[in-house]
Parts: C-alpha cells; sequence; structure tokens
C-alpha cells in the first residue's frame, strides 16, 4: 500500500514536468491568442482530415501529399519586439524534447528549426522559430513529416 | 401424539434426561394443545423470547488497541493517493482545456485551411533550403539537421 | 496466531450469547453489560495465553459465569432481586411457540428470580441457547450429572411456581 502510493506520488512527479512540456508551446500560443497584436492561425487535426478529403486540382499532388501527413499546425506571428519572443520561445522550448536542426543567425535575425523524432526517419513534429526586431514567427507543425519533403516543397511550389 | 405420551416426555423433561430432538417435538406437541400444559407453553414461549433480548454494542478491544493506528495510515495515504489522482485529473483536464482553447480553427473552409497551410509550409520549406545550403558551407554546424538528412 | 481474526471471528461474535448468559446470572442490564465488556478485554489482554485453552468458546463462558457470580456476590442483596423487565423485542417467538403476553413474561421472570444462579444458567444454557448437557458442562465447570441435577430441580421449581400463579 505504501509502495503503491509512492509509485503514485513518483509516476505523478515524472509525469508533471511530461504533461507540462506537452502543454507548454500549447500554452504559450493559447496566452497570446487573444492577443490583438499576435496573428494567430490554427488548424486542427479535423481540419487537416477535411482537406484530406478534398479533391481539388488546385493543389499540387505533392504538396497535397505533405497536407494529407499532417494532424495539426499552429502559427503565432507578430510584427514587433521578435528578438523578445524569440528568447521567450527559446526557453521554452529547451526541454521540451525538441532538437534542434538548424540555426541561423544573420543581421540582427535568429531562425530556428527544431524537430521531434517519431523514432524513425519522420518527424512526428517540427518548430519554425524566426525573431528579428521587427518580425517573430513562431510554427508549429505536426504529423508525420519529412524533411525531405518539406525542402523540396517550395521548389515545387515556386516551379 | 398420545396424551400418555405427551406425559411421559413431559416428565422426561422436568428430570433433564430428554434429548434436544425429544424437547423439540415436545414444544411443537404442546403449541397443538389447549389449555393443557400452561405453565410449560408460557415458559417455552419465554425462553425463545429470551433469545431476542437486545444485547448493548460491546466495544471490541482488538479493534481499539491496533486497528485504528493502522486504520489512520490507510487512511492518510488513501488521501495521498486520492490527492495525486486528483492532481493528476485537474492537470489533464487542464491541459487538454489549454489544447481546447487554441484548437479553436481559424478557418472553417478545407479549402482555405489547406491554402494556408501551404502557404505557411512554404515558408517552413524555404527555411530549411536556406539552412541546407548554408549547411553545405558548414557542415559541422548543421551536425544535427544532417543527421536527418543522411538518413535519406 | 492471528490475534486479531480469531478474537473477531470466534471470540467477539459470542458477545451476544455471554451477555444473556450472564444476564440470566446478574439479572441486571447493567451488570451483565459490564461483565461481558471486561471478559472481552480480559480475553484480549490473555491472548498470549490462548494456545494453552483447549475449548476457547467454553473458556469464555466459564469465564462469564464466574466473573458473574463474583458480581452477584459483591452486591449480595441483588440475589433474589427482581428483574427489570428485558427489553424483549415483539414479534421475536419462535413459529411455534405462544407468544406469551408482558404479564406472563413478568411473572415468569419472577419465577426464575427464585430460582438458585446455578439453576438459572443451565436452564438458561438449554432452554433458551440449546446447548447439549456436554457443552454445558464444559462452558459451566460442573459435571454432566450436575448440570442435569440443576436443570430437574430448576425445571421442577419453575413449574410449581408457574402452576399456581397463571
Amino acid at each position: 500500500m505504501k509502495n503503491f502510493v509512492l509509485n503514485l506520488i513518483f509516476m505523478f512527479a515524472v509525469l508533471s514536468p511530461a504533461i507540462s512540456q506537452t502543454g507548454s508551446l500549447d500554452t504559450y500560443f493559447s496566452k497570446y491568442q487573444d492577443d490583438e497584436t499576435f496573428t494567430v492561425v490554427n488548424i486542427s487535426s479535423s481540419m487537416f482530415a477535411a482537406i484530406a478529403g478534398l479533391e481539388s486540382d488546385s493543389i499540387d499532388p505533392e504538396a497535397k501529399a505533405i497536407l494529407d501527413n499532417i494532424t495539426g499546425m499552429k502559427i503565432l506571428t507578430k510584427q514587433s519586439n521578435g528578438e523578445t519572443y524569440f528568447n521567450e520561445v527559446l526557453n521554452l522550448i529547451k526541454s521540451k524534447g525538441l532538437e534542434e536542426m538548424m540555426s541561423i543567425k544573420e543581421k540582427g535575425a535568429n531562425m530556428r528549426i527544431y524537430g521531434k523524432s517519431d523514432g524513425s526517419k519522420y518527424l512526428k513534429e517540427v518548430v519554425l522559430l524566426r525573431g528579428d526586431k521587427d518580425n517573430f514567427v513562431l510554427m508549429q507543425v505536426q504529423g508525420k513529416l519529412s524533411i525531405e519533403q518539406l525542402s523540396q516543397l517550395s521548389r515545387t511550389l515556386n516551379n | 401424539m398420545e396424551n400418555k405420551d405427551l406425559d411421559i416426555l413431559v416428565q422426561k423433561y422436568v428430570e433433564a434426561q430428554t434429548t434436544t430432538e425429544e424437547e423439540l417435538v415436545l414444544k411443537s406437541a404442546l403449541a397443538e394443545r389447549k389449555d393443557e400444559y400452561d405453565d410449560l407453553q408460557a415458559l417455552f414461549g419465554y425462553f425463545s423470547q429470551q433469545k431476542s433480548i437486545k444485547t448493548p454494542q460491546f466495544v471490541n478491544p482488538a479493534f481499539q488497541e491496533s486497528t485504528p493506528v493502522k486504520r489512520k495510515v490507510i487512511s492518510m495515504q488513501w488521501v495521498a493517493a486520492a490527492a495525486a489522482i486528483a492532481i493528476m485529473v485537474v492537470a489533464f483536464f487542464y491541459f487538454n482545456q489549454s489544447n481546447a482553447v487554441t484548437s479553436a480553427d481559424t478557418f472553417t473552409d478545407p479549402q482555405l485551411a489547406a491554402e494556408n497551410a501551404l502557404k505557411a509550409l512554404e515558408i517552413l520549406s524555404s527555411e530549411i533550403n536556406r539552412g541546407q545550403s548554408i549547411a553545405a558551407d558548414q557542415l559541422k554546424e548543421f551536425e544535427n539537421l544532417n543527421k536527418y538528412l543522411n538518413i535519406f | 496466531m492471528n490475534y486479531h481474526q480469531v478474537f473477531n471471528d470466534e471470540v467477539f461474535p459470542l458477545s451476544d450469547k455471554l451477555y444473556r448468559f450472564s444476564l440470566s446470572i446478574v439479572r441486571k442490564n447493567d451488570i451483565a453489560e459490564d461483565v461481558v465488556q471486561e471478559i472481552l478485554i480480559k480475553v484480549w489482554e490473555k491472548r498470549e495465553d490462548w494456545k494453552n485453552w483447549r475449548n476457547m468458546d467454553a473458556m469464555l463462558f466459564t469465564m462469564t459465569k464466574n466473573l458473574s457470580l463474583d458480581k452477584l456476590k459483591n452486591k449480595n442483596n441483588q440475589l433474589y432481586t427482581i428483574p427489570e423487565g428485558y427489553d424483549t423485542e415483539s414479534d421475536s417467538a419462535g413459529p411455534v411457540q405462544r407468544v406469551i403476553s408482558r404479564d406472563v413474561e413478568r411473572i415468569i421472570d419472577k419465577a426464575i428470580a427464585t430460582l438458585n444462579e446455578v439453576q438459572r444458567m443451565v436452564i438458561h444454557l438449554r432452554d433458551v441457547e440449546g446447548y447439549t448437557y456436554q457443552e454445558i458442562a464444559d462452558k459451566t465447570d460442573l459435571t454432566m450429572a450436575q448440570v442435569k441435577v440443576n436443570l430437574h430441580r430448576g425445571r421442577l421449581e419453575l413449574r410449581k411456581k408457574l402452576q399456581n400463579q397463571l
């Protein structure tokens, strides 16, 4: 009995950071979603399910293939104080199980791309964070993602 | 039962020579008689009523001595367990709720949502490509990215 | 030995029987209650000795008998007091026996009160609780012959008294 309780408390102690971690980015989004100086975009999994059901010729098949594997997307942008928010998110993201995949710093602008592996060659989450004096972008994409496909996308769309 | 037999049974009973079975027979035999052996019938009625005398609530010393201590511990443990569970449940709902709040869809039209998602992905894509081109020059600094890229 | 389990399974459930037994001797509700509560505590405190007790059930009755008799000696004047009327639940008579009225009950109470305590206890154990002669002998520390003699004298006496009054 005592062990059971201890286990339970231990379990909770272990789980609670996990819970708050998965919540942290979401919490960050919800923190600013009602702030009118921010632009918030949220596309839920059910909306992506609806997108997957679309039979539209207007969407490139390759792009469609990527969309079909996405289960959620959140974007938060602001047209000022990008550096402040960049650092805010940076601290938040550190212990979230996200691996830094790319870091570019140039002319007062920071860009980071984080990924969370799904254990195989795909990523189940990609986070883009970009901030400079005048701009802040936080983008979170969830699903079954491949860097290869994503990098191909801009070429596909621009052709 | 013959009167004679009944008399003998009563006599045996008074002399404390009856078996338990014989006493049962005697009682049921007497119950069928009226105005006979009234004293014994009253006695048997009295005896059967005695068994349902109200008895007091006794304190169980074995219970008093050890169980309360044990109980206290158990209840404290359960309180802790219940509190832990309650916190977990609250936490679960809290985070679920915060998800639910943010998951209010920006778009209601899938087509529009798809177009905007693609625009966003395009930005992501171009950033990845920008990073890749830099990474080609500075391999070391982008080890992690390469790790993923090398797989493919 | 799991003392708690033995006590809770074999001793404490006998409380009611011990109470009625004590009541048959002391004839006072509050004294019988004290007796049984004391016995319960004493038995629990002596749990280390249980392994030496040949017959837990008989031991409990014997202890109850002895303590009841002690209480009776301390209150000599109580010996033939008229019982204060037991609280009996209505409609509790067996299916066979005649339900006796409150008046008859009182008469019988008085008659039983005139018996000596040994007669009262054996009659109680036999006629109310339904124990065998051997069980009664074990519980009361009497011989089988003594049990029967006391039963006989008690029943004879009761009949005589009741026949005059009913």
